[in-house]
């Protein structure tokens, strides 16, 4: 058994070294999948991270009618606040409002106009998994039904940008990483093609000395990951080269710690043994049936 | 039919045809244990269709093949690679992968069926002595002549200690004096291995000094009528 393993591992390598050039042709592209997805994922990672910080403060302002009493207000005001989607709020009185038009606005209301005119508010932290407009929408509608409020603001069309960046970013790192996937696939599937129409005679020849069709396959499955294998350490040393590149431009901006490298390199291997044995299996079943 | 337990192949009225409509038609014959029988007819004629129905690269249409006793329409496919683990094949185009030295030609079938390397490293040489290339191990195939490439072919097909070997015209290829060592080769080894031997060969000079029984196929039909 174990003479046979060591043969089929053999038969893989010579298969590599056979047909090196579409051999390496293969892990060329499958390297540079894994680069651009790598790339993609983190970009997509680090907006995604950067997005949460700018919108941190997914807020909600809502203002309760001018005739409101302060008890009917705060009562308003602690029932948003058991609002699962809710995350914290703050009562705004005429007193803190008073603060709020000072510091806008540098004139003392009560002084421009003889008394506080402004009507009790309150700004509300949206809950994480809520913040996203189709959200916020549906949160301000259920807002606007209650009796005592009378406006509920919000950034809108900041929020409406950030969200068709992140959405437009989405699709376009889908279906970049969609096509990428797929042309490797179809690369690494082409090539055990070739080396199975180079081998054909070979084949047969296994065949008729008794040879089963796994260990026909075997070999050329593991070609595919070794295929895929090669294709991962070429991304991994171009993507630590860009990590040196990176780190050396922005000393104080790292975007990229040895944790996370860690987390790339195995990425790497991982999606580049699935990409080379899906793209072999392809075409073996598809050649070897 | 006669008692078939000391029969190493029996042929009962078998018909193979390909789809153009040729094929063989009827055949049957039974070849002994240890025996030498040639398979003689000119190109065409269905020996290797013959030959290919026993490792079971053709499928019959008619009649049954009994190898060893069994019945091989009755083997499924996935039991084909066992079965020709256990019969040793010789071809004019000697079949040798290219890109292996002799020595990896003749351990193929050994790697194949599992066996350990000091074994196989053993009977390599073993063979290898036997036919006479002992020398030429390391060689790739392409630096051999004619008649030492089908001396790799004979060694790759015995070193399995087959209890069959099936030639499909193994001297095709090959001068007269070099197809004479060669038969000569086989001769020997079936007399002293004990290996039957099925050579099909459309030379019938060549074959007619040796004294050996031959079944005559002629467009798919047995001219000669062996049971």
């Amino acid at each position: 058994m174990i003479s046979k393993i060591k043969f089929i591992i053999a038969e893989s390598f010579r298969g590599f070294f056979y047909a090196w050039t579409p051999a390496l042709l293969s892990c060329i592209t499958i390297g540079i999948s894994l680069f651009v997805i790598t790339i993609s994922f983190f970009s997509y990672f680090l907006f995604i991270t950067y997005t949460d910080t700018v919108t941190k403060d997914y807020e909600l302002n809502v203002f309760f009618n001018e005739s409101t009493s302060l008890e009917n207000a705060e009562k308003s005001f602690n029932e948003i606040l058991s609002l699962p989607s809710i995350k914290n709020g703050e009562f705004i009185n005429k007193k803190k409002s008073a603060k709020k038009f000072k510091t806008y606005f540098s004139s003392n209301i009560e002084d421009l106009l003889g008394e506080n005119p402004l009507p009790y508010s309150a700004e509300f932290n949206i809950s994480q998994n809520n913040r996203n407009l189709d959200s916020l929408l549906i949160i301000s509608e259920n807002l606007k039904k209650i009796n005592t409020v009378d406006i509920v603001k919000y950034d809108q069309e900041i929020l409406i940008r950030f969200e068709n960046i992140i959405n437009k970013l989405m699709t376009t790192f889908s279906i970049i990483g969609i096509a990428i996937v797929v042309i490797s696939i179809i690369l690494v599937s082409n090539t055990t093609r070739l080396m199975i129409h180079s081998k054909k005679e070979s084949i047969n020849i296994l065949s008729l000395l008794g040879a089963t069709n796994l260990f026909i396959r075997v070999p050329f499955l593991i070609e595919g990951i070794i295929q895929g294998l090669f294709g991962a350490c070429m991304s991994i040393v171009s993507l630590y080269f860009l990590k040196i590149l990176l780190e050396y431009i922005f000393v104080p901006l790292v975007l990229v710690n040895d944790y996370n490298f860690q987390l790339i390199i195995l990425l790497n291997l991982g999606l580049g043994v699935i990409f080379g044995l899906i793209g072999s299996k392809r075409a073996v079943s598809k050649y070897l049936s | 039919m006669k008692n078939s337990s000391n029969k190493i192949i029996v042929f009962d009225n078998v018909s193979a045809t390909y789809k153009n409509g040729v094929g063989i038609f009827d055949i049957s014959f039974e070849l002994g244990k240890s025996e030498f029988v040639f398979l003689m007819g000119p190109t065409g004629s269905g020996k290797s269709t013959i030959l290919r129905s026993i490792y079971m690269d053709v499928f019959i249409n008619k009649g049954k093949i009994l190898y060893n006793g069994r019945n091989l329409s009755k083997i499924r496919k996935r039991q084909v690679p066992k079965l020709r683990r256990n019969i040793g094949m010789i071809f004019q185009d000697y079949k040798l992968l290219e890109d292996r030295t002799v020595y990896d030609n003749v351990a193929l079938p050994l790697q194949i069926a599992g066996q350990k390397s000091n074994f196989i490293k053993k009977k390599v040489s073993e063979m290898l002595e036997r036919v006479g290339i002992l020398d030429k191990y390391n060689s790739q195939p392409s630096k051999l002549s004619g008649g030492e490439r089908q001396r790799v072919s004979i060694a790759r097909a015995l070193v399995k200690s087959p209890d069959l070997i099936l030639a499909d015209e193994p001297t095709g290829n090959l001068d007269p004096i070099v197809a004479d060592e060669i038969i000569d080769l086989l001769e020997e080894l079936s007399n002293s291995v004990g290996t039957a031997i099925l050579m099909s060969t459309h030379n019938f000079p060549l074959i007619r000094p040796r004294q050996k029984r031959f079944i005559e196929i002629d467009q798919g039909k047995q001219i000669t009528h062996d049971i």
